[in-house]
């Protein structure tokens, strides 16, 4: 039997050999781009600029652009040139109106790039979230079309189209697009949500509402994103939260997460269920008792400080810690000796030790 | 007799046909592969279809360190300068003979402390520890007894905060926007509980607080096949790997891990000398036995830059503890060998270790034995022989090049025609001489095992932004 394994490996040199073909002929092509981008960007610039002097709109250039920027490449270029004025101290306020004026050119691009491959639907979504050509009452076809993105697969025309709809302010649009998360069961990063939701340009007060009246249809990651999002924007969902708290159908991460909000919101209603939490010894409830205890931070009481002494002797690690934490952030403590009285607990002792020996190098540092 | 060496010589011509057919179609496609995933990223983050927040996934960022007066200050200086808002650096000095708790705490003026620390994963006692708040970040410095590197990771994990670490060697630089990179899937995908970034050598490059200014191939021979030998070996082969989750290496240069997970499976493993790969490995094999969903990602963007031997005798060394760390670990997890519940892991990636990495040098050195033999036995076709060798070292050449040169295009670095030619050189030579080299020194470390077991690797160090 005779071997040809040569002719295996001639087979891959020539394959090789054109990888190589492909990567300079990318390598050139790439660069040609990057050049033609940036001549095509100063060409824009000085045509917007031009556009800005008019006292009339120019219908030549709204057709001109429609046509130039169905190709990505242009919408690129078109794209750079509009950030390099939006920089310019000179021109931002200019600009912004431009882009308001000649709106009509997105919304025949947003139905041109509806058609498009998801990555370039990603990209248009993200210039809309940079132009916020739309403001809080504005609904027209850019929006329904960003609504539609919003039930795509591509977690990145997803999040560029959550984005652009934030920054146009509009809370019922906003809600509207995660529902449509929500309804196809597409995962979403609470700390992701929650971030986005942070920079919504309309009233944040509103936006929670509208999200907290619809809670039951977030999955728990949505639900969890949404309410450590109340818990930056609002102290007025106490009530509501407490309710929540007290429902043992709900998710364990959702309670931590209404807990953390009664850290930060008092709520005197909350102090029983935080301190019968923390009594609970039971191994699978140490979460909750770590919550509590790093919640009780806000609330400074006789009762307060006994709970958080007798945490210091929690056999749970980050109970202890986060206990020793909040009697010093309420002065409720202020050296180990105190806690020698009390305890001869040595993991009580030293918990307290290291935080009071912290605080002081915190405060010579500062 | 000699129909007996026709047969015996058959029977070895089929097995290394096989074996060379399945190698070259790895390098083929893991060149392939990588480049393409490489263009497609560069063109995705183009068009901004990438997740740029400010809401960071909190990180410790873990440096072990023995000996390293020379670099720790200036890699901790460097991880100060990071892209990022929400993270500590740890530093463990592993019972260092040399100034480097001195040179931290004089550094950054940092105040001795009685921190309790909460062992969940087992290491040596604790000495001393140092923390200071003046900076960004907090930093910790923790003085134990030594006990090697795995041992001083686990006292990391151990004194962090934060959900999420990432290990890292002391002589290491993270590149400016590393964190930000790294910590990005996980914010798309919470099955992740490890990413592993890219390690690209600082020998030649003008690195400083984490940028790079300049880059070329450096002069010295032997770290200039060593970038060509990462690019095809560790970038290609990595990027392929992980389109079936199949990664069974995430570097301990520059590595993120979920804690909870790394404890639940017992943490770096203080006997194995590849603590890396051992736990990688172990990741896998927890997630599969307790059918938690997982991924290991690979991440190409995320950049550390690292110095790798500059001269045989260190290249030795650390290929030695490579090597021995690849036995120990796959002999400990043997049970991923052909076991249908790890799917490709255990087909592809599992049996690639095995076959191509450990045994590869005996493999290879049988095969010299059976040319001598077919040479004695005069049935050996040498003009045969030297044209495949040469269409052999040509074709690994033209793969390894490739790579490089997908990979320099798509970070943006620029190179000149000089280095583009030299690299073509280094290329062929990589294959055809360090490649043999590297055979010889895996082949000589089973022999010394046992002596070599659970020391620190240690080469000589430069300051980074100075190396060239």
């Amino acid at each position: 039997m005779e071997l040809h394994i040569e002719y295996l490996l001639y087979i891959y040199i020539i394959i090789t050999l054109s990888m190589i073909v492909f990567d300079l002929f990318t390598v050139s092509n790439d660069n040609l781009k990057s050049k033609r981008i940036k001549r095509k960007s100063l060409k824009f610039q000085d045509e917007i600029l031009s556009i800005i002097s008019l006292d009339k709109k120019d219908e030549e250039h709204i057709k001109l652009l429609i046509k130039k920027l169905k190709k990505i490449e242009n919408l690129m270029a078109y794209h750079n040139a509009i950030v390099v004025l939006l920089d310019n101290v000179k021109y931002e306020s200019s600009v912004r109106k431009y882009l308001k004026e000649y709106k009509l050119i997105f919304n025949s691009l947003a139905q041109i790039y509806s058609k498009k491959p998801d990555m370039y639907k990603a990209y248009f979504a993200y210039i809309m979230s940079i132009y916020k050509i739309n403001s809080s009452n504005d609904s027209n076809y850019i929006t329904d079309i960003l609504l539609e993105f919003s039930k795509n697969e591509s977690l990145y025309v997803r999040e560029n189209t959550l984005k652009a709809l934030i920054s146009f302010g509009n809370e019922l649009n906003v809600f509207k697009a995660l529902r449509n998360i929500a309804r196809r069961e597409y995962a979403y990063n609470n700390k992701l949500l929650c971030d986005d939701l942070l920079e919504f340009s309309g009233s944040h007060e509103e936006l929670a509402r509208i999200l907290f009246d619809n809670i039951k249809i977030f999955n728990v990651e949505m639900t969890l994103g949404i309410i450590n999002y109340i818990n930056y924007v609002s102290d007025n969902f106490k009530k509501e939260l407490y309710e929540m708290l007290q429902d043992k159908n709900v998710d364990k991460e959702i309670h931590l997460a209404i807990i953390r909000y009664f850290g930060k919101h008092e709520y005197k209603q909350a102090l029983d269920y935080m301190y019968n939490s923390i009594k609970d010894e039971s191994s699978n409830n140490w979460e909750y008792s770590n919550a509590c205890v790093t919640s009780l931070k806000l609330y400074p009481s006789k009762k307060t400080k006994e709970v958080l002494k007798k945490s210091l002797q929690s056999s749970n690690w980050y109970v202890r810690k986060n206990a020793a934490k909040s009697l010093l952030h309420l002065s409720l403590l202020e050296n180990e000796e105190e806690i020698k009285l009390d305890t001869d607990d040595v993991y009580a002792i030293e918990m307290m030790k290291y935080e009071i020996e912290k605080k002081e190098n915190f405060r010579r540092g500062r | 007799m000699l129909d007996f060496a026709k047969v015996f010589l058959t029977v070895v011509g089929i097995f290394f046909a096989a074996y060379l057919i399945f190698y070259s179609t790895y390098l083929f496609l893991s060149s392939l592969i990588g480049s393409i995933i490489l263009y497609k990223n560069k063109y995705a983050s183009e068009l901004k279809n990438e997740i740029e927040h400010k809401f960071y996934v909190p990180v410790s960022i873990i440096v072990p360190a023995y000996n390293e007066e020379v670099t720790v200050v200036k890699t901790i200086k460097s991880l100060l300068g990071l892209n990022y808002k929400l993270y500590e650096i740890i530093v463990v000095d592993d019972g260092s003979k040399d100034n480097t708790a001195k040179k931290i705490i004089e550094a950054f003026n940092m105040q001795k402390i009685d921190r309790p620390i909460q062992m969940r994963l087992k290491s040596k006692p604790v000495k001393e520890v140092y923390e200071t708040n003046e900076y960004k970040v907090n930093i910790t410095l923790i003085r134990k007894e030594n006990g090697g590197k795995a041992d001083s990771l686990n006292m990391g994990i151990n004194a962090s905060n934060f959900p999420y670490f990432i290990c890292m060697d002391a002589d290491s630089t993270l590149q400016i926007d590393s964190l930000e990179n790294i910590v990005r899937p996980i914010l798309e995908d919470e099955k992740i509980v490890a990413c592993g970034g890219i390690i690209r050598i600082a020998n030649g490059a003008t690195v400083k607080d984490g940028i790079v200014y300049e880059y070329h191939l450096p002069k010295n021979f032997l770290v200039s096949m060593q970038i060509l030998e990462y690019d095809r070996s560790f970038l290609a082969s990595r990027i392929m790997f992980d389109q079936f989750n199949g990664n069974l290496i995430v570097s301990g240069a520059f590595g993120l891990f979920k804690k909870e997970t790394v404890i639940e499976c017992g943490g770096y493993d203080t006997s194995n000398m590849g603590e890396d790969f051992e736990l990688v490995i172990k990741l896998h094999v927890y997630c599969r036995r307790h059918k938690i969903p997982y991924k290991i990602k690979y991440i190409p963007e995320a950049v550390c830059w690292t110095q790798v031997p500059d001269n045989l005798k260190d290249l030795c060394k650390q290929r030695r503890r490579w090597n021995i760390g690849l036995f120990q670990s796959m002999l400990k997890h043997k049970e991923v060998f052909l076991n249908p519940n790890y799917g490709f892991v255990s087909f592809i990636s599992y049996l690639y270790f095995l076959f191509y990495e450990l045994l590869s040098p005996f493999i290879e050195l049988f095969g010299l034995f059976v040319i001598v033999f077919a040479y004695f036995m005069d049935l050996l076709n040498v003009k045969f022989m030297i044209m495949f060798l040469l269409i052999y070292a040509v074709y690994g050449g033209i793969l390894s090049f490739t790579t490089f040169l997908s990979r320099v295009h798509v970070n943006n670095l620029k190179i000149g025609v000089f280095d583009v030619i030299k690299a073509v050189f280094m290329a062929i030579f990589e294959i055809t001489v360090l490649r043999f080299i590297l055979v010889f020194i895996r082949f000589s470390s089973f022999f010394n095992y046992k002596r070599k077991k659970n020391e620190w690797g240690s080469i000589k160090r430069y300051d980074v932004d100075k190396a060239k």
